[in-house]
């Protein structure tokens, strides 16, 4: 068993009962019991002009349980603290689905629900990493599989040796928790990470990461915490090269500065998970007239707009002028497009022509 | 070809009857469909009237009180079946009484008043027409011409029957106090035996402090085995705390004299009262303030006392009286501008006053409560001056009086004039000042504006009393010269009698001519100087209408008479005292479903019948009787009536309607089966006769017609059960299509008020009409016609309304041609004349409709309101209404609106109607509804609005919709606030308060769920944690939920954030969780 493992396996055991012996302190003392929550909220996180990351900052919020707004998610906090103890103490994982459907039922002789969406047990669980200052994955949950990575690199995994470029036309399928794997043999040159999963599989295709030795990898949507870990793993185990190739619209930009600097609602992870020195790729507005993509534009959409708005706002973006500029571009056209608007250039165009060139070229925002 | 085709076309067009129009237009009078055909035919046999009663003042076990003679008896007799004789062959009643009841009744030799025992009561069927004598002071008492009053004649009391009397003639009434100096009662009252005899439910929430001394072993195991095991604890806080519920005490074999020195107060309420309050002038002149300007919030918050800001001088001594009955401190505030109030926030004060001493709580329903009654003369004195101080004129030199201790007489005025709006409170005012020996006469004013201290006031319609303070002078105070003196010789009275022709002589004349030689008075004029009783004489008799079932009569063995009327005259105890003491009405509706769409309808009332010869135009002709030109506020319909049920009938079964009706007890009843000759609109008899039927009175019809029988809206059920809200003296059994048998029982037991019947305001008619009042009216002038014909004209007024438009005021009125008739008639409408007026109208009345309410609606709050009656067109009109709220109704549902006009329900045409309308247009979200723009809100709601008048404006013949009239609208509207205000304050508190001990309820569901994660997390047993939680939550649940008077202008959101600090209460809060 790993050395991490070993670590992990005790701390958060302990962290989770010595949760509950305060609660009973403070109910032997006939306080209202109550939990110390950091807020999690963009009004509890700073920038780290230092780090460039994002980070929580200190407010806490208390919760109490004899309180009318406060009972209900002071319970579902003490459930899922027992259902993770629970997967502890036994040395089993669960998904956040299996969470949610071990707290999930209705209190006796009320019509209450003790939660009602999978939506509130994964913030409890968010809640429950701070509270313990243990990730959700050392706590033994795990969130699902998703995303994909191909490329000349040789890793150790519960003992099993992986080639990931020996892997079929589907590649490696990255779990949840990478804390654990060891990495071999790392050949390739640069990590190139996309927002589509169909981008990736023409990539792969083409055999891209063997052309260009680099590694590929992409999720679908947002960038899971497992593929952010091993990102960063990558990057600061190797020294690797990171890029990101995103549609061309504000959610494509997000996915940029969650990858960079870290996310608002795991602000408190950020130094595990943000990566200051990957660059953004494309799709840029350079690259619209650049490649004549005018005629496969998408009109914004009101969501569109606000969500450029904000993140015009975000302190990470707010002096840096090349993105103020990009998106006082996009702004300007009124348009968003897809990746895979370069397909009307050709079906390999991306892989052939595109993205060596944005490369060698080193066409890159940071 | 011979004719023309006009020429045909006339042959086919004839004259068609009342009957045929109808036959054609059906719809027209609400038979547009089967469904509707059932409601309509049902809802035209219902019908019901109404009457009133006549006080009688008694002494029951002690206690003095004043009572409707009527339901007086007819009480004893229904309660005492068995012990009834029944004379006269069912005509005559008779009781003998077992109990001990006293009237007042003077002695026929010493002529003195006093309490005599009642021996026995009686009731008979009236045998003739009734008459109403009244006396120039105003009292008046109800009465058959059979039937004695007294009379002085040549000197003697005697007794004479009315129809041997005329106008002028003297009545003996009792002129000396009939209170005696003595104390009749203990002067003590025990508030803790009162309270005890009032409803458990209502006594909830009292406690008596002060108590240590009561806890014995005997005491804690009687409280043990009333409580139940898991509330024994509460003992402890009993004994600690020194107080024990009043529902548990009541429940304690203990001595009321234990609790001498205790209190008693509302659980969580400050200004607790003393156990025993001290009847004494103290109390009754707090009391007599109390009548006067005292109102007691109806959720008991506070009882206080308004006067006028130039008043300082009584508050502060109203201040001292009520600490000195109530151990209060009672606190001076400026309400307003001119509004001066003592205030005291004591519940269980408000509580007393309205329960035990029952004065009333608003001024409309003030009364005098019996612990007055029962006080001795000084104090009865001393309750009328304070009274007199409040609400008589001039007020501010009675106070001098009653703060000195003088009487009346020493008042620089004639006379004192008092005004009340309480009908009950007038009858009770005029037996007070007649029992003190005062003298006084009544009058009746209409609303008026007076200017008081140069500010204008509204004053409502009143009865006013004057009380001469000059009692030498007032007409109870003369004798009238031919039955007092023989021959005179007295040169001065003997100059005023033959010049001036003087037909009275003041008693004090009378006493000086005793000694005189001159004068010879007749014999037994000496003896009735000095005794208690003087005459008023009569200043007139008219004979009334009497629906009653029964007349009364009391019988005094040793003085045969007693004292009764509204205002006190004394009667005979032969026979008739003739009250309206109606049968409360019952009505039987049974529907038989005979085929698909066929069904028998019959309903049956205990009604006073009708006479043989009236029933076949009644039932069998179309718009017979209708009247156009009296108005009175009437049940049911003021147009078609039964007889188109009968048509319809008719029309779609070919069956003719069966009627009996009998109209008295011991005469047979008559049969009859009609049908209707639609061509003439004449009844059809097909057969009458006479028969036997168990009844006593009534009348029933039985029809066979073509419909369809539905449950739900607009439904026969929910047209019976509104009738039932709208009508709470009425007992209504309906036995249903599908066999079931619904009995709606009386909410009330009070007949309602009758409804008068008054002459049409011009401004309320139209032409036509008019028109055809000129051609039918008897008056031989067009002055005489608007004098006879309408009200609030004036001769005057009329002439110079004819001279405006050039019509000799003294043409014949039906001489007028047409166009003369509308110059009439235009010039008229443009005349400024007084609005009519409004004691026409008989209101369901609040009480009894709210009770009638909560009877059939399965809510939790209840309000209403009747609104002062107001007038459109010339017509005036009333509205009463009320709203349930919560409870089994539905809350995502519109709020349901229920009409009445005149006490009918309105069952379609909603979106049509005034009602609907105001409903809509109020702005309901003040009250905490969700309402949409133009629709009703949305809540657990219904209200019920009734309107009433002498004429209410439909939108069509079938009546089902008021027309939206803006005087209308804005009073419905007005009614609707009053009632959604006092909604909203209900919802604000209880609702708030519910959803706050859900909500802590919550708490209590999740502490298991808390206590197993805590314990699986640390090892700590599971029931450990719960137990410490829920201890926990005990403690601090008061905080969270107010127990009754929570604190509403604290934000709740802060009180539910206050659960960690605790702010202490007062410590014997029993928790309920």
């Amino acid at each position: 068993m790993s050395k991490g493992k070993t670590k992990g396996k005790n701390k958060p055991l302990l962290r989770l009962e010595e949760l509950g012996k305060d609660i009973l302190k403070q109910i032997k003392k006939k306080k209202n019991p109550e939990i110390a929550v950091p807020i999690r909220a963009l009004s509890n996180v700073e920038f780290d002009e230092k780090s460039k990351t994002v980070r929580l900052g200190n407010k806490i919020s208390a919760r109490y349980f004899f309180h009318i707004a406060h009972a209900k998610k002071f319970l579902q906090t003490l459930e899922v603290a027992e259902a993770s103890h629970g997967l502890l103490k036994e040395d089993k994982h669960a998904s956040l689905r299996d969470v949610f459907y071990m707290v999930k039922r209705t209190i006796p002789g009320t019509k209450v629900n003790v939660v009602d969406e999978q939506s509130e047990s994964d913030s409890v669980i968010e809640d429950l990493e701070l509270i313990t200052s243990n990730s959700r994955e050392q706590l033994n949950i795990n969130a699902n599989k998703n995303g994909s990575v191909a490329g000349e690199v040789i890793i150790e995994d519960k003992g099993d040796k992986i080639d990931w470029g020996k892997l079929g036309s589907g590649g490696w399928s990255i779990p949840s928790n990478v804390e654990n794997i060891k990495f071999k043999k790392v050949k390739a040159k640069y990590i190139l990470y996309m927002e589509k999963a169909a981008v990736w599989e023409r990539l792969h295709e083409d055999k891209f990461w063997k052309k260009q030795n680099c590694i590929i990898m992409s999720s679908q949507g947002q960038t899971t915490r497992g593929i952010r870990r091993l990102l960063q793993r990558l990057g600061s185990e190797y020294k690797l090269p990171i890029y990101v190739l995103t549609d061309y619209d504000a959610y494509g930009f997000y996915i940029y500065s969650v990858i960079k600097y870290g996310s608002i609602n795991l602000a408190h992870i950020s130094e595990k998970m943000a990566i200051p020195s990957v660059k953004f790729l494309g799709i840029t507005s350079e690259d619209i007239e650049k490649y004549k993509l005018q005629k496969h534009l998408i009109k914004l959409k009101d969501h569109d707009l606000s969500r450029l708005k904000q993140l015009k706002e975000y302190a990470w973006f707010k002096d840096n002028k090349a993105w103020q500029k990009e998106f006082a571009a996009m702004k300007k056209m009124g348009a968003k497009a897809e990746i895979q608007a370069l397909s009307s250039r050709g079906i390999s165009f991306i892989s052939e022509k595109y993205l060596p060139e944005k490369i060698k070229d080193k066409e890159f925002l940071d | 070809m011979t004719n023309t085709i006009a020429e045909e076309l006339a042959k086919k067009q004839q004259a068609i009857s009342v009957s045929e129009f109808f036959t054609r237009n059906r719809h027209l009078l609400g038979f547009d469909n089967p469904r509707r055909a059932l409601l309509t035919t049902i809802k035209e046999a219902v019908d019901n009237s109404l009457t009133e009663d006549m006080p009688l003042m008694i002494k029951k076990k002690g206690i003095t009180k004043i009572v409707k003679i009527g339901r007086f008896i007819d009480n004893y007799i229904e309660k005492n079946k068995k012990n009834v004789l029944i004379l006269r062959g069912g005509n005559l009643e008779k009781l003998r009484l077992k109990e001990d009841v006293e009237v007042i009744s003077f002695d026929r030799k010493t002529l003195k008043t006093s309490f005599k025992k009642v021996s026995c009561l009686f009731r008979h069927k009236p045998n003739s027409e009734i008459f109403r004598l009244r006396l120039e002071s105003g009292r008046y008492i109800d009465l058959t011409p059979y039937h004695s009053v007294f009379t002085f004649r040549k000197g003697m009391v005697c007794s004479v029957k009315l129809n041997e009397l005329k106008i002028g003639d003297p009545i003996i009434v009792p002129k000396k106090n009939w209170i005696t100096q003595k104390r009749i009662h203990s002067c003590k009252l025990n508030i803790l035996e009162e309270l005890i005899k009032l409803d458990k439910e209502l006594t909830k929430k009292i406690n008596v402090y002060g108590v240590s001394n009561i806890f014995n072993e005997e005491v804690i195991a009687q409280i043990k085995s009333i409580l139940p095991r898991e509330k024994w604890y509460k003992i402890n806080d009993f004994k600690k705390l020194s107080y024990i519920p009043l529902n548990i005490l009541r429940e304690l074999l203990i001595s009321p004299e234990k609790f001498d020195d205790s209190k008693i107060g509302f659980s969580l309420s400050r200004n607790k009262i003393p156990c025993i309050l001290k009847l004494n002038n103290d109390f009754a002149q707090l009391m007599g303030f109390y009548i006067a300007e005292g109102s007691t919030l109806s959720n008991l918050e506070k009882v206080y006392f308004s006067f006028g800001n130039h008043e300082k001088e009584i508050t502060i001594y109203v201040k001292d009286l009520i600490q000195k009955v109530f151990d209060l401190n009672a606190t001076i505030i400026k309400a307003h501008t001119s509004a001066l109030n003592v205030t005291c926030y004591s519940k269980i004060m408000a509580f007393v006053m309205k329960y035990v001493f029952k004065f009333g709580t608003n001024a409309r329903t003030k009364k005098i409560s019996e612990h007055i009654w029962n006080l001795n003369y000084d104090d009865c004195y001393a309750f009328l001056l304070a009274y007199l101080a409040g609400d008589g004129y001039p007020s501010k030199k009675i106070f001098e009086l009653l703060k000195n201790n003088n009487s009346l007489s020493s008042l620089p005025v004639q006379k004192i004039t008092l005004a009340t709006i309480s009908e009950k409170l007038f009858v009770d005012l005029q037996y007070l000042i007649s029992s003190l020996g005062l003298s006084y006469s009544i009058g009746y004013s209409k609303a008026k504006k007076r200017f008081i201290y140069g500010k204008c006031a509204n004053f409502s319609s009143s009865n006013y009393i004057f009380i001469y303070t000059k009692q030498k002078k007032s007409n109870i105070n003369k004798l009238p010269v031919s039955e007092s003196i023989l021959y005179c010789n007295d040169p001065q009275l003997k100059h005023s009698i033959s010049r001036e022709n003087q037909t009275n002589v003041y008693i004090d004349t009378l006493n000086q001519q005793i000694t005189s030689q001159l004068t010879m008075l007749h014999e037994g004029v000496e003896l009735f100087l000095s005794s208690d009783l003087g005459v008023l004489a009569i200043k007139n008799i008219e004979k009334i209408k009497y629906n009653g079932n029964w007349v009364y009569d009391i019988s005094v063995p040793s003085t045969e008479n007693f004292l009764a009327g509204t205002g006190p005259i004394f009667c005979h105890n032969s026979l008739d005292a003739c009250q309206d003491a109606k049968v409360l009405p019952s009505v039987k509706i049974k529907i038989k479903q005979l085929e698909e769409e066929r069904f028998s309808i019959t309903v049956e009332d205990n009604g006073p019948g009708i006479v043989r010869k009236q029933i076949p135009p009644i039932f069998a002709r179309l718009l017979y009787g209708s009247k156009f030109f009296t108005l009175r506020q009437q049940r049911g319909q003021q147009g078609i009536g039964i007889s188109a049920a009968v048509l319809y009938s008719q029309l779609t079964t070919g069956k003719p309607a069966k009627i009996t009706s009998k109209i008295e007890k011991n005469r047979p009843a008559n049969y009859y089966e009609l049908s209707i000759d639609t061509k003439k609109n004449e009844p059809k008899i097909l057969v009458e006769k006479e028969i036997q039927w168990d009844k006593d009175q009534g009348t029933k019809i039985e029809l066979e017609i073509e419909a369809i029988y539905q449950k739900g809206a607009r439904s026969v059920d929910d047209y019976l059960k509104q009738t039932a809200i709208a009508n709470p003296h009425a007992e209504i059994i309906y036995f249903s299509p599908d066999d079931k048998r619904i009995v709606y029982p009386r909410a009330s037991e009070e007949l309602p008020k009758e409804a008068k019947e008054i002459k049409p305001h011009p401004h309320g008619i139209e032409l036509g009409i008019f028109i055809a009042m000129l051609n039918m009216t008897k008056a031989k002038t067009l002055t005489a016609f608007f004098k006879n014909d309408f009200i609030r004209v004036s001769p005057a007024t009329a002439k110079k309304v004819c001279e405006s438009i050039v019509i000799g005021p003294n043409t014949r009125p039906n001489k007028l041609n047409r166009d003369e008739a509308e110059k009439l008639y235009k010039a008229i409408q443009g005349t400024k004349l007084i609005a009519p007026p409004t004691n026409c109208l008989s209101p369901i009345g609040v009480e009894a409709l709210q009770d009638s309410f909560e009877k059939e609606i399965p809510a939790e709050f209840f309000a209403s309101v009747t609104r002062p009656a107001a007038v459109y067109r010339g017509n005036p009109f009333q509205i009463e209404a009320c709203i349930a709220y919560g409870g089994q109704l539905p809350q995502d549902k519109s709020i349901q609106v229920l009409r009445f006009a005149n006490r009918v329900p309105l069952q379609y045409q909603p979106a049509a109607c005034a009602i609907t309308k105001s409903a809509i247009d109020t702005n309901w979200r003040g009250y905490g509804l969700s309402q949409s723009r133009g629709s009703l809100p949305i809540g657990p709601i219904i209200i019920a609005i009734h309107v009433v008048s002498v004429w209410v404006p439909f939108t069509s013949e079938s009546k089902e919709a008021i027309a939206h009239y803006p005087e209308i609208i804005k009073q419905i509207k007005l009614a609707i606030q009053e009632c959604g205000r006092k909604l909203a304050t209900y919802i604000r508190k209880t609702v708030k308060v519910r959803e706050q001990k859900e909500r802590a309820n919550l708490f209590e569901k999740y502490i298991p769920e808390v206590a197993s994660s805590l314990s699986s997390l640390t090892k700590e047993k599971k029931e450990k944690i719960s137990s410490a939680l829920e201890k926990m939550l005990k403690r601090s649940l008061k905080d969270l939920i107010p127990e009754e008077e929570p604190s509403l202008e604290k934000n709740p959101r802060e009180e539910k954030n206050n659960v960690k600090g605790k702010n202490k209460r007062e410590k014997q809060t029993t928790l309920k969780a």
